[in-house]
């Protein structure tokens, strides 16, 4: 299977030369087509610095990230912007949805934005909805919905574009447990039917554990490598909590 | 430090504080001009009538001033409070920082002290140099002599303008102290984090509103128009804008509900781009500031109207006066008729009196001349003398004959007793011919009559067409057109001649002759003995007023009623000018401000479409159209009801013979676009700064 994501060698500083700070130490790693990854780690272990970098929202200070091919870190102004509209789709914490346009209009906007005809919008934004079980509270206001619900809204205007690769910023975070579980099936359920390839950032096991792969991240370094390959997601849940308890305290103060 | 903090934080957001300068800057400029006025034309040629114009001017801009003084202090803590707003979260770091609320009011206080003086020094420099402009203007609109032309500086004006202002921002300073003083932290860190809510309005509900709305606009426009032919009183104007108003909000309210309903429908339009997020943030904004829209339409309007009328008022003027002032001089004198034998017998029932008042009234006018050892011939070059008759037995209810109930349903307040005037067809082509009219030829038993006021010749053309006859000094005569003549025969500075009577000579009877008038130019060879004979007829009439004949005796010239026109006018044109920019600099200013707390309360909507990969240039697209949109929704609706409310001015000026004009129009449009578009941009690249900032 083909990489879609290529991270190498990758070093993020801040601060001056007297005072340096390295939020990301010697990264490397890839994502395959079709994968759903998680990085985990503690706050300030760097994981939103990795996320923020592949998402070309902020710019890394030595190394390469490609992106189906593409080396973002050089891309510029109107080409990123570009990039990030074709190639990327985001989750965020906090939803970010615009509130005074309906959950349709939401999904729509990131279609619009990326100049699809609008004869083929509304069959897509019906097709993704449907998927994401979301297709009664189509016309609702963001107002009007549960946290869960405007975070499969928040997905559905991820993935509706079919970008090559989709960033989730601690999706879970801001949603009670019965939410954060219907939004991840929904998650790995899209992975499997369509093969949407995803990286998840996220301190919580729970989370982690309906992905396929997890990454460990401490102070800026990739600390451990996890797959859950044939294991049910119950054993991979185990498998988690073991690793999170050998990083130390750090981490478990998380759960 | 608190000093250093605050001169540091203007710098900082000074572009912030763009819209709040710009506007405390125009308000000063134009306070200060027209509170200069009294300086700035002292320059101007005038005359006596002229000067006492211009005193009462003075005197309506110093009564004016406090009420623009309010509306400009209104509006001023208005923007300031605004400019607070997006500062709390600053002051909330202040405050967890633990400084005191007394040190963060000294820091206001300095900012708002600093920013006042120097808004005040940038608005008095500007209004110093525009008022020079502004009497070179009336000069040049005025066709007043500008020989005498000087810089001059008001020093009245200028401290009033300190004052007033001094006093606002003190206003300003003791409103940002209440607001520290009330400031909780709370508050303070969590505005912005407010979530919107899309109100939905009821369809039917504006539909049927949207309806009523413009049922009324209709009414009160067909009111002020083809519905208006009585006399205008003032209750006929109010009602119409009232009605307006009402219409206006409710229009706007509606339009706000269903405008994304219908944009909506279009799906090729809507789902473009960035549209569907254009026109949801332009119609919830719309829905959220009806009111304040409403408001501004009307000062729109207002100010359309104003500034047309006072621009048409000056342009008029002047045209009419070159055309109804053909000549230098009209003396006008009483004589010694039936009817004035018969008062004079009531007036003075003592002999010698009533002999001594007889000798005064049967002098002619070059009798009085002689009298006063002048030279009627020495004077002037040309001149014809004409005579006025009436009879006790011709009024104007005689003059309606069998049409007067009908006209007086129509119009109740016409002097109905009074008796007409009457002048030969011989003298009136003298008239005529002096003037450049069309002559009059009657038989014996004919009459005609001349008229140039608007409001009058229609019912005197009915009293023709319905070939009314009429019986004066023992003749019976019929008319000999079916219009009024345009005429007059008297120099004046508007169309008033309602009607004057023209009889063939062979009717006019001697004995009921009242009036002698001498119409004529000047002997004068060239400009400066033209101005030599009028200072020596003015000089003449001050005489003639002191021996007591002037009740008896009226005297008018081309260059008096000219500088009393531009009494008339520049009070009309100047108050217009100052109520006009006023009503639009604040309109403008409330709906700029608006605009950019809106822009500030979405720059997490901007920042979330970058996420989604939206590119710069086209955010700010989207923005010029929001911000475009919302400024010309209202400008839109005031054209609409301008158009209508000039037409009616239109008719109400016609009454005082002016006239509006292309010129006019061109002119208000100009003032109108260079501020409006001026705020427009302002707020725009403002704008444009704000969502660039992260959120």
């Amino acid at each position: 299977m083909q990489n879609i994501l290529d991270v190498q060698n990758v070093e993020k500083y801040y601060g001056s030369k007297s005072s340096l700070t390295k939020a990301l130490d010697h990264i490397s790693f890839s994502v395959a087509e079709g994968e759903f990854t998680a990085i985990m780690g503690a706050s300030g272990s760097g994981k939103t610095t990795l996320l923020n970098c592949i998402g070309t929202i902020d710019r890394v200070s030595a190394g390469t990230i490609l992106i189906g091919g593409t080396d973002i870190s050089h891309l510029k102004g109107g080409a990123l912007n570009q990039f990030r509209r074709e190639e990327l789709g985001f989750i965020f914490q906090d939803f970010n949805l615009m509130d005074t346009l309906t959950a349709f209009e939401n999904i729509a906007l990131s279609l619009s934005i990326k100049k699809v005809p609008v004869a083929e919008i509304e069959s897509r934004v019906k097709a993704i909805a449907a998927q994401l079980e979301i297709t009664e509270i189509l016309q609702k206001y963001p107002y009007q919905l549960s946290g869960g619900q405007k975070q499969r809204v928040a997905a559905a205007r991820a993935l509706v574009t079919n970008p090559k690769l989709v960033l989730a910023d601690e999706p879970t975070g801001a949603l009670d447990s019965k939410s954060a579980k219907m939004l991840l099936e929904r998650l790995s359920y899209l992975n499997e039917s369509i093969g949407a390839t995803i990286l998840m950032v996220t301190h919580d096991s729970f989370t982690a554990s309906y992905a396929k792969r997890i990454l460990f991240l401490k102070d800026g370094k990739l600390f451990h490598e996890i797959v859950r390959g044939s294991d049910t997601r119950k054993e991979f849940f185990d498998k988690i909590i073991d690793v999170v308890t050998l990083l130390g305290g750090d981490l478990s103060d998380a759960l | 430090m608190l000093f250093k903090l605050s001169i540091k934080n203007i710098r900082k957001s000074i572009r912030d504080y763009a819209i709040y300068f710009v506007t405390l800057v125009l308000g000063v400029a134009v306070f200060y001009i027209f509170n200069a006025i009294e300086a700035q034309t002292s320059f101007l040629m005038v005359s006596d009538s002229t000067a006492e114009a211009l005193k009462m001017m003075v005197q309506v801009i110093t009564g004016l001033s406090v009420f623009i003084a309010f509306v400009l202090g209104f509006l001023i803590v208005y923007a300031s409070r605004f400019l607070m707003k997006r500062r709390n979260r600053e002051f909330a770091l202040y405050m967890i920082l633990g400084m005191r609320k007394g040190a963060i009011a000294a820091i206001l206080s300095i900012e708002s002290i600093a920013i006042g003086i120097l808004s005040l020094a940038a608005g008095l420099l500007i209004g110093i140099g525009a008022s020079q402009l502004m009497s070179t203007l009336v000069a040049q609109l005025f066709e007043a002599d500008m020989t005498r032309f000087a810089f001059t500086f008001s020093s009245s004006a200028f401290f009033k303008t300190i004052l007033y202002f001094g006093i606002i921002m003190l206003v300003v300073v003791i409103f940002d102290l209440i607001m520290v003083g009330r400031a909780k932290l709370i508050n303070l860190l969590q505005t912005g984090s407010r979530a919107e809510k899309v109100k939905m309005k009821n369809p039917v509900l504006c539909v049927v509103f949207f309806l009523l709305g413009a049922g009324i606009l209709a009414f009160a426009y067909w009111n002020v128009t083809s519905g208006l032919e009585k006399l205008v009183q003032i209750q006929t104007i109010l009602l119409p804008i009232f009605m307006g108003m009402v219409g206006t909000f409710l229009v706007f309210w509606s339009v706000s509900g269903f405008l994304l309903t219908i944009i909506s429908k279009f799906k090729k339009t809507y789902y473009k781009g960035l549209n569907t997020f254009t026109f949801r943030q332009l119609s919830s904004r719309v829905n959220t500031m009806v009111v304040s829209i409403s408001v501004i339409c009307v000062m729109l309007f207002f100010t359309i109207s104003i500034l047309s009328a006072a621009f048409s008022m000056r342009t008029s003027l002047n045209k009419n006066i070159r055309e109804l002032t053909p000549m230098d001089v009209d003396m006008e004198k009483y004589m010694l008729s039936e009817e004035v034998e018969q008062d004079l017998a009531e007036e003075f029932p003592d002999e010698a009196e009533r002999e001594a008042a007889r000798a005064i009234y049967a002098m002619s006018i070059g009798d009085v001349f002689q009298k006063e050892g002048e030279d009627l011939d020495q004077l002037l070059g040309d001149y014809i003398t004409v005579h006025y008759y009436d009879s006790a037995d011709f009024t104007m209810e005689d003059a309606f004959g069998s049409l007067v109930d009908e006209v007086r349903k129509e119009h109740p307040y016409l002097g109905y007793g009074s008796r007409q005037r009457l002048m030969t067809d011989a003298d009136y082509n003298r008239v005529a011919d002096a003037f450049g009219l069309e002559k009059i030829e009657l038989a014996a038993d004919e009459y005609a009559i001349v008229n140039n006021g608007d409001v009058s010749a229609p019912v005197w053309n009915l009293v023709l067409s319905n070939g009314e006859e009429i019986t004066v000094f023992g003749h019976t005569l019929h008319p000999k057109y079916l219009n009024v003549v345009n005429g007059f025969t008297r120099l004046a500075a508007t169309q008033e001649e309602t009607g004057l009577f023209i009889i063939s000579k062979d009717v006019a009877d001697p004995a009921h002759c009242f009036l002698e008038q001498v119409l004529g130019n000047y002997k004068a060879a060239d400009d400066k003995e033209r101005q030599a004979a009028e200072a020596h007829l003015q000089e003449i009439s001050q005489r003639i007023r002191e021996n007591e004949m002037l009740p008896f005796m009226r005297m008018n010239t081309r260059d008096d009623i000219r500088s009393s026109a531009v009494g008339i006018g520049a009070v009309v044109t100047f108050l217009g000018l100052y109520l006009g920019f006023v009503f639009l600099i604040s309109g403008t200013a409330i709906l700029a401000l608006k605009a950019l707390s809106d822009s500030i309360d979405s720059t997490g909507r901007y920042h979330m479409l970058r996420q989604l990969g939206a590119e710069e240039k086209s955010l700010n697209a989207s923005l010029f159209k929001q911000q475009g949109l919302l400024f010309l929704f209202p400008l839109i609706l005031a054209i609409v009801h301008s158009v209508f409310g000039i037409r009616f001015s239109a008719m109400l000026f016609n009454a005082l013979g002016v006239q509006h004009t292309v010129q006019s129009m061109a002119l208000t449009a100009a003032v109108l676009i260079v501020i409006y578009v001026g705020y427009f941009l302002v707020t725009y690249l403002s704008s444009k700064r704000i969502i660039k900032e992260a959120p």
